[in-house]
């Protein structure tokens, strides 16, 4: 978790401090005039804002759901391939306390990491006195909100590891939905046959909450992340309910439960 | 009624058998010993009662309760040794019994942690991961014991331990047992059963072939003998005896022998004895000896 904190710490900060150095020609190119740049919201480097949303906000939600996918496969498909999970299982604990227990652990501790690294952002920022339109209190507001992003696939993470049998397909199935769900969005802006399937990936919710650094609150689409993150716990709560603990099963390897 | 129950108990991975058919009865204080060669469906069982594996057909209870419906309340009053035993790397012992307690709700059964891994001899202050096989089984068995709970299931508790520590465990065991404590535990080893089972029951490809009374057992436990003659004795001579050739080749005879071992060693120097070996038999020897595979089912 540390070092999760530290590399959000690290792309956090990284940009803001690297704004002033930008040469005054780099930063007079507007990008819009390349369609490519722009596909991939990349608007403008003319100003603070433009270059902190083409950059260090399209890299930070990949680390924070990255990082969340890690927590969420650690605490429940790791566990029960170290055998951990079984000490656990055998104490007097329901097994939906057991989930919801970890569950709130891995929120405060994203929670924290996220808070860290937007301090530390906040931090760098006025310590540089650039000149912008954004506050403050904006940059920490959108990194704090990369926590809904990494609570979805926190909880997808703890879905998988409570449906598939080891750690390594919840590992494969998550990190492929991820990187999908990334490039996907990214790459839906030039070709457009990937427009159709944009509803399917968590980055395009995430897109337009981050936007609220310039415009407005994007209400529905944080609604729509957090929701989702309920909803991949419940399915989490029902898997871990139903299955056999220690038994490497796929779903259609598992006996009927009588 | 029986502290622990199962009934037509089945568990299959797939088409994989757990067990099948298992009827189990474990009486309120007894120490009870579930043997079996591996893969017979013991971990398989241990799991089942502590609602890590749902049945697939059947059911379980323990303390008159259903093992699914009310595992918390069952749990709350089980101590617990698994066997394949897989411990927090980063996490101290002492720290790891204090979590155990705080679940439990018990905080005063610090002192007995102590006392426990005096006894053991187990030092608590170090990271678990740091531990070999035999001090990770110590932390297995303390966190087992320390609550003092109403039923202790052991998965295999010697595993790994030195004899001296064995016999620790096996004292823990007694002790239980002495104080109205009720234990419930897998083994394959005969010696340990002998020393402190009442009852033990043989589980085989998922079912239990025979339980026993094992103080009944140790009256019928017979002898395999190897002997090597000067002289290799007639096909048959000790038969009169009661004794059962298994085989014969060149000059060693290997005879199975129930009763009348005085006259099998005096017919065994009449023939010129030059060496004789008593081959261990093992507890599951003796079973298949009197009920044989075909004869399911015998409880005592």
């Amino acid at each position: 978790m540390i070092g999760w904190t530290i590399a959000l710490c690290f792309f956090g900060t990284v940009y803001i401090l690297l704004y002033p150095s930008l040469p005054a020609e780099f930063r007079e190119i507007n990008p819009q005039a390349l369609a490519l740049l722009q596909s991939i919201g990349m608007q403008t480097f003319a100003t603070f804002e433009g270059w902190v949303l083409a950059t260090e906000f399209n890299v930070l939600p990949l680390i924070t759901s990255l990082c969340g996918l890690f927590m969420g496969i650690q605490a429940l498909a790791a566990e029960e391939d170290d055998g951990t999970l079984e000490l656990l299982a055998s104490q007097p604990i329901p097994r939906a306390g057991l989930i919801l227990s970890k569950t709130a652990a891995l929120m405060i501790a994203l929670l924290a990491a996220v808070v860290t690294a937007g301090l530390a952002a906040v931090l760098v920022f006025t310590s540089l006195q650039i000149e912008t339109q954004v506050t403050a209190g904006d940059l920490f507001r959108v990194i704090l909100s990369h926590w809904m992003i990494g609570f979805v696939m926190m909880t997808f993470s703890l879905f998988l590891g409570a449906y598939l049998p080891t750690r390594n397909s919840a590992m494969v199935a998550g990190l492929g939905y991820l990187l999908l769900s990334f490039f996907g969005e990214n790459l839906a802006g030039m070709a457009p046959v990937l427009d159709d399937y944009r509803f399917l990936f968590v980055f395009s919710y995430f897109k337009r909450v981050v936007a609220m650094l310039t415009g407005e609150v994007a209400w529905g689409d944080i609604s729509l992340l957090l929701g989702a993150g309920i909803f991949f716990l419940a399915l989490a709560v029902i898997s871990f309910q139903q299955r056999n603990l220690t038994v490497k099963a796929w779903p259609w390897q598992r006996p009927k439960i009588g | 009624m029986a502290l622990i129950q199962t009934e037509d108990l089945s568990v299959y991975y797939g088409r994989q058998r757990g067990v099948h058919g298992l009827n189990l009865s474990v009486e309120a204080s007894e120490v009870y010993g579930f043997l079996g060669p591996n893969g017979a469906g013991k971990t398989t069982t241990l799991r089942v009662l502590m609602d890590i594996i749902r049945p697939t057909a059947g059911r379980a209870s323990i303390f008159g309760l259903d093992c699914q419906r009310e595992g918390v309340r069952i749990r709350q009053r089980i101590g617990y040794l698994p066997g394949e035993l897989a411990l927090f790397p980063n996490l101290r012992a002492e720290t790891y019994f204090q979590m155990v307690n705080t679940i439990r709700g018990d905080p005063t059964s610090q002192g007995r942690v102590r006392t426990l891994c005096d006894r053991l001899g187990l030092d608590p202050t170090r990271p678990m991961g740091t531990y070999s096989h035999g001090n990770k089984q110590k932390v297995g068995l303390v966190a087992a014991f320390m609550g003092q709970p109403d039923l202790l299931i052991l998965d295999e508790p010697t595993t790994s331990l030195d004899p001296l520590v064995q016999q620790t465990v096996l004292e823990l065991v007694r002790e239980a047992r002495d104080d109205g404590r009720t234990v419930f535990f897998s083994s394959h080893v005969l010696s340990e059963v002998q020393a402190v089972c009442d009852r033990v029951g043989i589980i085989r490809a998922g079912q239990i072939i025979v339980t026993e009374r094992v103080k009944d057992l140790l009256q019928r436990q017979f002898h395999r003998l190897r002997l090597r003659f000067a002289n290799m004795p007639p096909a048959g001579a000790f038969e009169s005896l009661g004794a059962q050739e298994l085989q014969r080749t060149g000059d060693t005879l290997t005879i199975e022998i129930h009763e009348n071992l005085n006259q099998v060693l005096a017919l065994a120097v009449h023939y010129g004895i030059l060496d004789l070996e008593d081959q261990p038999t093992t507890l599951e020897d003796t079973f298949l000896a009197y009920y044989g595979e075909n004869k399911a089912g015998r409880h005592a």
